[in-house]
């Protein structure tokens, strides 16, 4: 027995790496040092090799070996092999396909390098990096010009730059000022977007010398704004440090960055130049991140409506465009009517209604001040008149309950309004006034020669023409759950929703099950029930119309904006439950279900941005939203950062390839990164599957990246694009033959990707990681195939109809 | 001399009503004040490339010899780069002196009054400091007692006016940027 145990032990020991790693082999390493000047490659002894089963940790500590001088690797923690190479420069560790090594010289840089499947690995250690330099200042002459970059786009976020834009010797003056004037504008269409904000640089003799000008006040300048606070010198090479965020645009169209950059003296404009900063083509590196949102369920009972027999007063507040000095509905205002519908609805609840009544109708009528009191008072009673007779002519039953009243709002009103808005300045002149004066008449004709009227005309004296329309009802019976339910699979009413009580929308909520149906519910309920404060909408009906939108695959993220109150921002808990004054509940702001579900619309319609920042402000730190913020760190472009990138990388194979792929740390080799995803992609068929467009577009744009190793050649040949049947791989490398070159077939998977899915070809034509030469190559061999494509089309009809015939 | 001067602070008087947010700065020459001539001059911007300036100078007994002498000098100055005292500049300078010497054996004693036109050139050395490099000539109306130290019978001086063609100035000039 204690054999067989000791057996299995041993076993388990031997196998453990094995199992951990099904795939483990023992790799041989060779170290070498590389002597570029006389050409020898010498094998380096007792060089520190460090082994790695993952390609993250690996480049986890080749990092902070390279910044951290005092960095002490632990076995486990920081690395999980290690050897020292023998005389001959050889050591062995057991390691999987998609390990790393990292080798550590005496003085340098350490060198990281991936397995990629190899059972033989060779390092190269440059010869000059193990010796001690003394100090050597070198000058060298290269020629550099100012190209378009692609731009990093996520979703609808676009982020032109940072990057230094050149000012030659030739042009740099310390007596002159050099700008950069930004124009965005759409690729597809050519219309201007946006004139963006300017970038200037001054020679300092420029701009120390402005001073001395007539009059001259720097803060009246508007461009002091837009000033580097470094100065060019004449004759000597400068940058401008150019960066632009668009935000919001379109997730369809593309944008391009043109701009003027001109030179000016003393006097006058002497050089002026158009150039393109970004021809539209952008780097989206999460393109292809599969993530999933945590969608909380909403807690329905907060929002519960309990039917009561009850006396209830409800009030609605109708803004009615009347024709001029008459007592009837503008006819253009459509607006009008909907309101008109709208109350007539929502009394029919009532009114129609066996188990409900309505007892009493007030219908006040208020004007503006704004052309005499006697007019306006009966012209306001006249109005509450009409209004009298529409309701009644819906509903004669209401005649008799019906009373109607008018008045008119006092210039103390305006001031008030005006306070409300912020326009303080403008509130305290206008109470002056009416302090200075008595008489109304006074008043108006001095309010009306203030030079602000106007504004007071078109947005606060339209704010007190308002008819209130307060009624009071009763219910006699509360309705069950069943009974709700029968009433809605028999009554049309009740099935569209326009004669449900709010209990009735809560309990058929939790009752029906079927998006359609739900919405048509949600949306009616969003019209007719209000929050507890009696003037947001009601948030359930929000959040149930939100879902119904998302499983129909679109989205309206302001829904839910009414119920965001981000002066809770970046709290413990956002959440709340508000009350007033006197103790009375208000509702609930920040819901975590409907702060997740606001988060799920914005990202629908690419919003990452704003996403991110309603879930820092309004998500509490709590590990449920982990993920989620991670998700959209990701998205947001932050997935250089060590924790963003293992968290979201283990999530799926697939985020793991594009994590990896996505890797541009200016302070990390992001190579191996690089080189690791496209092994997984070309290599792990359990996960990845070859006819995959996305698998193959991926495949594509690492390989362009990594194997074409001309990048500036002024043609691609069409080689390229088409399967290089006559690649032998070496025993050593398979991604290599036996003179040591790739494959030159990197353009191929492009044209497989693109024959499966011909959406992808819009993808890669406005791909910034492919250069114009990619795409004319490109478009050369796909016409070509399309050609021969649509010739066999042709051919095969034409047997068709000789087979027929 | 006297009436000379009075034209001049009345001109200053006039355009100080002008005054709003104009550059005023403070010069001296090296050179002059290297000669024990101190000098003092102000500047005053009146337009995107013009300025006016006042400088007066006065020696008594310079490197112990038996000289004394007052002088003012106006100057309206038009700068070529576009930026008041900045680079290339031209001026129109008046000149009114009066002078009491002892050069050797002879006397010079006298008043002169004259105009010229200057050229020069400015440095910039930082947002408050320039040096000037220029030169000035013109021509000048002058009033001469000219007697001698050796004529002890009598204190009659002979009395000679008239018109020459002088340098006015030739300096190198600090200037500081008041505000």
């Amino acid at each position: 027995m204690k054999r067989r145990y000791f057996l299995l032990f041993i076993m388990l020991l031997f196998c453990g790496v094995e199992y951990v790693f099904p795939q483990a082999k023992i790799i041989e390493i060779t170290v070498k040092m590389n002597d570029k000047k006389n050409f020898t490659k010498d094998p380096l002894s007792g060089a520190e090799v460090f082994g790695f089963y993952d390609v993250s940790k690996a480049a986890r500590t080749a990092k902070r070996l390279k910044t951290d001088v005092t960095f002490v690797p632990r076995d486990g923690e920081d690395f999980d092999e290690f050897q020292t190479t023998d005389a001959e420069g050889v050591c062995e560790m057991l390691l999987p396909p998609i390990g790393a090594v990292v080798v550590r010289p005496a003085m340098g840089d350490p060198v990281i390098k991936n397995v990629d499947g190899k059972l033989k690995l060779e390092v190269l250690i440059d010869a000059d990096v193990g010796k001690s330099l003394k100090e050597v200042t070198t000058t060298a002459k290269k020629l550099r010009m100012n190209k378009p970059r692609p731009s990093r786009r996520f979703g609808n976020r676009k982020t032109v730059g940072p990057w230094p834009f050149i000012i030659f010797p030739n042009q740099t003056r310390d007596d002159a000022r050099t700008g950069l004037a930004p124009i965005v504008t759409v690729l597809e269409d050519g219309d201007t977007f946006m004139i963006a904000r300017p970038f200037i640089k001054d020679g300092k003799n420029y701009q120390q010398t402005q001073k001395r000008r007539m009059g001259y006040d720097e803060k009246n300048d508007p461009l002091t704004a837009y000033r580097s606070d470094k100065f060019m010198q004449t004759r000597e090479e400068d940058t401008i440090m150019f960066g632009l965020m668009l935000y919001p645009i379109d997730v369809k169209k593309h944008y391009r960055v043109n701009a003027t950059q001109w030179f000016e003296n003393y006097h006058t404009v002497y050089s002026s130049d158009s150039v393109c900063l970004d021809e539209g083509y952008d780097l989206e590196p999460m393109r292809f991140l599969e993530y999933d949102l945590m969608q909380m369920p909403i807690n329905m009972d907060r929002y519960k409506r309990k039917g009561r027999r009850e006396m209830m007063q409800d009030k609605r507040e109708l803004n009615l465009n009347f024709m001029v000095g008459k007592a009837e509905l503008d006819p253009a205002d459509s607006l009008n009517f909907l309101q008109l519908n709208q109350l007539k609805e929502d009394l029919a609840r009532y009114a129609d209604d066996d188990e409900a009544g309505i007892y009493g109708i007030e219908v006040h009528g208020q004007a503006s001040p704004d052309g005499g009191i006697a007019i306006n008072q009966r012209l306001c009673h006249q109005r509450s008149e009409y209004l009298k007779s529409e309701i009644a002519a819906a509903f004669p039953k209401l005649r008799s309950v019906m009373k109607a009243s008018a008045s008119v709002a006092g210039w103390e009103d305006v001031a008030r309004l005006l306070e409300e808005d912020s326009l303080m300045d403008y509130a305290n002149e206008v109470k002056e006034i009416i302090a200075s004066n008595k008489n109304t008449q006074v008043q108006e004709r001095k309010i009306r020669a203030l030079p602000y009227y106007d504004m007071i005309k078109e947005k606060i004296l339209p704010r007190l023409r308002v008819v209130d329309f307060s009624f009071s009802y009763f219910t006699n019976r509360v309705r069950t759950p069943e009974e709700v339910y029968e009433k809605y699979l028999t009554d049309p009413g009740y099935r569209s929703g326009k004669k449900l009580k709010p209990y009735e929308f809560y309990y058929l909520f939790r009752m029906i099950k079927e998006p359609a149906e739900l919405e048509v519910l949600a949306k009616e309920a969003l019209k007719s029930v209000k929050d507890d404060d009696n003037r947001k909408p009601w948030p359930l009906a929000a959040y149930i119309l939100g879902q119904c939108y998302l499983q129909r695959d679109t989205s309206d993220a302001k829904l839910f904006e009414p119920y965001l109150d981000w002066s809770r921002a970046g709290m413990a808990t956002p959440e709340l439950q508000k009350k007033g004054f006197g103790g009375n509940l208000l509702g609930w702001v920040n819901d975590e279900a409907i702060v997740s579900s606001y988060i799920t619309h914005l990202c629908k319609v690419g919003d990452y941005y704003m996403a991110d920042s309603v879930a820092v402000n309004l998500l509490p730190d709590d590990p449920r939203f982990y993920m989620t913020k991670r998700f959209l760190d990701c998205l947001n472009g932050m997935y250089n950062d060590p924790e963003v990138r293992d968290t979201v990388a283990a999530t799926s194979m697939m985020n793991k390839v594009v994590l990896y792929a996505a890797q541009d740390d200016p302070d990390t080799d992001n190579e191996v990164f690089h080189r690791q995803a496209l092994y997984l992609l070309q290599n792990d068929t359990v996960h990845f599957n070859p006819e995959d467009p996305k698998v193959l577009y991926m495949i594509a744009t690492l390989r362009f990246r990594l194997d074409a190793e001309n990048k500036t050649a002024k043609v691609y040949t069409e080689d390229h694009f088409q399967f290089d049947e006559f690649f032998e791989p070496s025993l050593e490398d398979p991604t290599r033959d036996t003179w040591g070159y790739p494959r030159q077939d990197w353009g191929y998977p492009m044209i497989q990707c693109c024959q499966k899915d011909e959406r992808f070809l819009k993808y890669m034509l406005y791909d910034g990681e492919f250069n114009e030469q990619y795409r004319t190559a490109f478009m050369k061999v796909w016409k070509k195939l399309k050609g021969e494509k649509d010739k066999d089309k042709e051919d095969n009809l034409k047997t068709d109809e000789t087979i027929l015939q | 001399m006297k009436r000379f001067l009075l034209l001049i602070f009345l001109f200053m008087a006039l355009g100080a009503s002008q005054l709003r947010a104009q550059l005023i700065a403070v010069k001296t020459d090296a050179l002059w004040d290297c000669a024990m001539v101190p000098n003092l001059g102000i500047e005053l911007v009146t337009g995107e490339r013009t300025s006016v300036g006042l400088s007066a100078f006065g020696s008594k007994n310079p490197w112990g010899k038996d000289i004394s002498l007052v002088a003012v000098m106006p100057e309206f100055r038009y700068w070529f780069s576009g930026r008041p005292m900045n680079k290339h500049f031209v001026g129109l300078a008046a000149l009114g002196t009066n002078y009491d010497i002892v050069w050797g054996k002879k006397i010079l004693n006298g008043d002169a009054v004259g105009l010229g036109l200057t050229f020069g050139y400015s440095f910039f050395l930082s947002s408050h400091w320039s040096l000037e490099c220029y030169g000035s000539f013109g021509a000048v109306y002058y009033k001469l007692d000219r007697g001698y130290t050796t004529d002890l019978y009598s204190n009659a001086m002979m009395q000679t006016h008239g018109y020459a063609l002088v340098p006015f100035k030739l300096g190198v000039s600090f200037s500081y940027i008041i505000k």
